[in-house]
């Protein structure tokens, strides 16, 4: 899929992966909603990603919080004003911790669960029903949620987090099911550990020399967003794994001598 | 005789379909999930994703008075058309509502808070005039209809993204009065809007549900949307009610005009979720004497002499023999079929309006 001129709303984008990824996608011509609830902050962000770019390409910032349920048609349709245009993807990026530090489930308190399903699965979930109808009619879409290993791993103290993210792995998996006959896609993604303030507040104490960058991270993952239809529609990809498509390997391209 | 309003909008799962064809020459009853039964292989159903913005805001006049202002449609150049009423609120029928105070080109109209929530505590109340431009959200008034006091051209004084930020913070969807409950913004979205064009529901596509697109899909039923600014199903006005449907403007896809061509060379038949894309295709068609894609707009007013030229067939709600709507329907099916159906409907317990039953006219 050619990026250029698609348009992508991204959740969670002015910092660590969703800013890498709103970087990563203007620089391949794509029209972009970028959402973050603090207004002051997503608006630099947006402003600066428009520097020197076509006038043509919108990249627009709505703050929002996707928490809750009045935000979300307010959110979706003022994008698509913006836009003037249908969103072909949505990138489900933002996630809450819950409190920090992180504790035991026995001493987390259930409304702090409560709260990190409302950020990490309902908002994502809410965002992709006021998106998706249009998609089916259109037979064309993606939707992308960010997962991570703490989906798949029973890691101490992150509980609420890891719940949040196993439930949106297998809601993407039966998005796909259900939605099989339209060909709009979904796909989750674990996008690996990385340098970010979310695994700072998680983990204080991590060597950052250790982690990966977001911005080489998200450089990846626009790989994988522009060759989705190669995977298997509802999966979950493990992005350090995954490897580009050889492009000779493709069938409509040249074949390459040896 | 008369039918009975839906007065919470109707479960989707339990919306009745009312099936007006040729064969057989009376009305069926059914339910809308039996939709996929009434169409063949290869039909195309085509789709208005136009999603309704929150067009109704509170606003005051220089002089303090409270006004309502229904935003029915932008302009390409910006400005909105709007509708201006008096104090009220959505409880009272929209004929019942006060005109406003006399307004005229360069007025002034103020939007949003006087007070922030620190004034609110010390009950201090800025004037308008006086407010901080951060807090300042006004339009002015260019013209005002020679039909009625209550419909004008406005425009806001800010960027269009501006604009749009405030509209999403301030407005509310426009109510209904038959009503029980207050609507949320989300209550009257289809399945499938996009673009904010609507100031009113495009409601006949309000019962698709994703458990029928599939299987529509299934039995091979394509589908294809194009975008219609639906205006406002009642001014207030009679003199202004008189002149609607107002012009309205409309997108048609490359991909849906395709779509259509296909189906029509295939002898399939094309049929119109809601009137308003009975409108936007048959006033495109009357435009350029066929179809083109891309931005058009129309004033088509369909009756029984309308000759369909795109359109084989149309969903629509439940209404009354007295409204326009019924009068749209014979350029579907003969003035006694439709007559014949509205008896069945009441029989049957059907509820009409916006948030009621819905009725499949095929003419073929």
């Amino acid at each position: 899929m050619d990026l250029h001129n698609k348009n992508i709303l991204i959740t969670g984008a002015s910092q660590g992966l969703g800013l890498g990824l709103a970087m990563a996608l203007a620089d391949k011509g794509a029209n972009l909603i970028l959402v973050a609830r603090g207004e002051a902050k997503l608006n630099r962000v947006a402003e600066k990603l428009r520097l020197g770019r076509p006038s043509h390409q919108f990249i627009y910032g709505i703050s929002a919080d996707i928490s809750k349920k009045e935000a979300i048609y307010r959110l979706v349709i003022r994008a698509t004003a913006l836009l003037k245009a249908p969103l072909d993807i949505l990138i489900n990026n933002a996630s809450t911790l819950g409190t920090t530090p992180l504790r035991l489930l026995l001493d987390t308190g259930c409304e702090d669960l409560e709260q990190v399903l409302q950020t990490n699965l309902i908002g994502p979930h809410r965002l992709t029903k006021a998106i998706v109808g249009n998609m089916v009619l259109r037979k064309e879409g993606l939707i992308v949620n960010i997962s991570s290993d703490a989906a798949i791993e029973a890691y101490p103290t992150w509980g609420s987090y890891s719940a949040s993210k196993a439930a949106n792995d297998h809601l993407t998996r039966i998005w796909a099911a259900e939605l099989e006959p339209t060909r709009v896609r979904f796909l989750s993604v674990d996008p690996g550990e990385m340098n970010t303030q979310m695994h700072a507040d998680a983990v204080p104490d991590a060597d950052p020399q250790s982690l990966a960058d977001p911005g080489q991270v998200a450089l990846k993952l626009v790989h994988l967003i522009a060759n989705a239809e190669t995977e298997k529609n509802g999966s979950r990809v493990i992005l350090s794994k995954w490897e580009v498509p050889n492009v000779a390997s493709n069938r409509n391209a040249p074949a390459r001598s040896a | 005789m008369s039918l009975q309003t839906a007065t919470r909008p109707r479960d989707r799962h339990e919306q009745k379909l009312l099936v007006i064809r040729r064969r057989p020459r009376v009305p069926e009853n059914a339910t809308f999930s039996d939709l996929p039964h009434f169409l063949n292989q290869g039909d195309l159903l085509i789709f208005n994703d136009a999603a309704t913005y929150p067009a109704s805001l509170k606003a005051r006049t220089q002089g303090g008075q409270s006004i309502e202002v229904r935003l029915v449609a932008k302009n390409e150049d910006g400005s909105w058309q709007a509708l201006v009423l008096g104090e009220g609120d959505w409880r009272i029928r929209t004929e019942d509502r006060p005109a406003p105070p006399r307004l005229g080109p360069k007025d002034v109209l103020f939007f949003g808070n006087h007070q922030s929530s620190d004034e609110k505590q010390s009950g201090t109340i800025v004037p308008d005039f006086a407010l901080p431009d951060a807090r300042r959200f006004t339009a002015s008034i260019e013209a005002v209809s020679k039909f009625s006091n209550r419909f004008m051209t406005l425009r806001f004084e800010v960027s269009e993204q501006e604009m749009w930020k405030k509209i999403f913070e301030l407005g509310q969807p426009i109510q209904y009065s038959y009503l029980k409950e207050e609507l949320s913004l989300w209550s009257v979205q289809t399945l499938y809007s996009s673009l904010p064009w609507a100031s009113e529901m495009p409601s006949a596509g309000r019962p698709f549900t994703a458990e029928l697109l599939i299987k529509l899909a299934r039995k091979g039923i394509e589908f294809a949307t194009l975008t219609h600014a639906t205006g406002i199903s009642s001014t207030g006005d009679e003199a202004l009610d008189e002149k609607l449907p107002l012009n309205e403007r409309f997108f048609i896809p490359a991909k849906t005009i395709e779509a259509i061509g296909k189906a029509k060379n295939e002898g399939k038949r094309v049929v119109a979720v809601g009137t308003s894309v009975v409108r936007a295709l048959e006033g495109c068609y009357a435009n350029h004497g066929a179809l083109h894609e891309g931005m058009g707009s129309t004033g088509i007013i369909l009756s029984a002499t309308t000759k369909l030229c795109v359109v084989s067939g149309v969903i629509s709600g439940i209404h009354d023999q007295s409204e326009s709507h019924f009068r749209l329907l014979e350029a579907f099916a003969p003035r006694e079929a439709l007559i014949q159906a509205a008896q069945f409907a009441q029989k049957y317990g059907y509820l009409q309006h916006e948030f009621g039953d819905s009725c499949l006219v095929l003419r073929s």
